[in-house]
């Protein structure tokens, strides 16, 4: 047996060793009430795997193989939690698949003929998830040179199946990553600025102006947002590092937030304290909305209301997707290698969770049902 | 030379395609309303500092180690000019070293027209 096949069996006798020892994972909870929902986190790693993993046994539960590359992989969930949707391949495919089985029930390949299709991380479902959107940034390929084509809000019906195409387009700014529905319906699109799109007529405004904003004593917003969290408090949270001026001269860094209740439509922009370090991304405490965990090189918690970075710790290497348990007791940090590590809110280091491959980009999703 | 002359009015004529485009490029006042991402990502330019030095001007804030970043800074195309492009040009350049921290050793150059689908 040569060495990689050794390591295809090694790897796929354990893939089965750990399926058999956690299926049916619903069947096997300590919790009395079969009924209740559980919580998994769902990531996506390479070569080509979408993770399920119960939160309480901490073991993976189910290991899919995606129609293509995981990378970059950015992840959004149906209203019931038990459909992911994938934009990966190279962020050219958005595919669907059932985390109660791996079946992949929906997919759609973006690029077609000598026009190839990138969505920079821009994927989310219609609050009834009947709708799957994406921004589509398209380019004519040609023998001799390409041409760059405009960018498009594409709208799919998840229930085309397997060949999905859109079924209606519209033309929006360049520029945008995430994206994220509220229940009313409103699309919004994270770009230059935070756009509200009405996915019926395609018309758009401003919701949350960042580059444009008219905020004297203020630089421009600098801001990163690739990881499309927000699912446990239901809110669009787009953290940002800002300048305070004086005489146009900076004096102080700070962090900020741009945020919008996808309950009510509610939408925020303010400073949460020093900029000091990188981060990543955020996610807000699901029982106190005004504190914030942030996550790179370091674990951090600030307090939006003190404007104080209330506790920081180095970690032992680089995550990039932090996310929370509903009840806002644990933190999960996902991305970049290949151990998903988990904290309390003290900052108690919890333990890892390890997978095959790095997850890289990927999103880490908290899912229930 | 006034830089922000069409060819034409300098006295050239463009012969083929690309030269034509060139002379339909951008003045320099368009060429100055383009602006950076804000969220860097998609082998666009990227002003961030990479592998060399943080924001502040240090090695504080920089992915550590480096290995634990490979591919998510790769694979959407944050390092355009560090390594392969992964987005377009080598999809492949990671196959079989799935974890960078393991595998990097397996990690290699690339050739044009070895590995561009």
């Amino acid at each position: 047996m040569n060495k990689n096949a050794f390591r295809t069996s090694v790897m796929l006798g354990m893939g089965a060793l750990m399926a058999s020892a956690v299926l049916p994972a619903w069947s096997q909870s300590s919790n009395t009430d079969a009924a209740a929902p559980r919580e998994y986190l769902v990531t996506l790693a390479r070569p080509n795997q979408l993770y399920v993993i119960d939160t309480e046994t901490r073991e993976i539960t189910r290991t899919c193989d995606l129609p293509g590359d995981s990378a970059p992989g950015t992840i959004q969930l149906s209203p019931d939690n038990r459909i992911a949707y994938v934009l990966h391949n190279r962020w050219e495919d958005a595919t669907g698949v059932d985390l109660t089985n791996c079946d992949i029930v929906f997919r759609a390949q973006q690029s077609s003929g000598n026009e190839r299709v990138k969505s920079i991380a821009s994927i989310a479902l219609s609050p009834d998830g009947t709708h799957l959107y994406t921004v589509q940034n398209p380019v004519k390929m040609f023998l001799d040179h390409y041409e760059v084509q405009e960018p498009r809000v594409a709208i799919f019906d998840t229930a085309d199946g397997l060949d999905a195409q859109p079924i209606k387009t519209y033309p929006v700014p360049r520029q945008i990553a995430t994206i994220a529905t509220d229940a009313d319906g409103w699309l919004y699109l994270g770009g230059a600025d935070i756009y509200r799109m009405d996915t019926q007529t395609g018309e758009w405004e401003t919701a949350i102006a960042n580059r444009n904003w008219d905020r004297t004593g203020f630089s421009r917003p600098d801001s990163l947002a690739m990881w499309s969290t927000g699912e446990v408090s239901q809110e669009f949270l787009r953290p940002y590092s800002v300048a305070k001026l004086e005489n146009d001269e900076p004096v102080s860094f700070h962090w900020g937030i741009s945020r919008i209740d996808l309950e009510t439509g509610e939408i925020e922009n303010k400073e949460i304290g020093p900029f000091e370090f990188i981060i990543f991304s955020m996610v807000s405490d699901p029982n106190s909305p005004d504190d914030f965990y942030g996550v790179y090189t370091q674990l951090s918690h600030y307090d939006a209301e003190t404007q104080e970075l209330v506790k920081v710790i180095d970690l032992d290497h680089t995550y990039y997707n932090i996310n929370s348990s509903y009840d806002g007791k644990t933190l999960y940090l996902g991305g970049a290698s290949s151990d998903i590590a988990i904290y309390d809110t003290e900052f108690n280091d919890l333990g890892r969770i390890e997978l095959p491959g790095d997850m890289g980009a990927a999103t880490l999703k908290v899912a229930r049902f | 030379m006034n830089k922000n002359k069409p060819l034409q009015q300098l006295g050239l004529t463009p012969l083929n395609q690309k030269a034509r485009q060139l002379d339909q490029a951008p003045s320099r006042e368009a060429r100055e309303e383009v602006q950076a991402m804000q969220t860097v990502a998609g082998c666009t330019s990227s002003f961030d500092p990479g592998w060399e030095v943080d924001p502040f001007g240090g090695v504080a804030s920089l992915c550590q180690p480096m290995e634990a970043d490979l591919y998510g800074c790769a694979d959407p195309c944050w390092w355009p000019a560090q390594v392969p492009d992964t987005m377009n040009t080598y999809p492949e350049w990671g196959k079989g070293a799935d974890r960078a921290e393991r595998d990097w050793r397996k990690l290699d150059s690339v050739y044009p027209g070895e590995d561009d689908e």
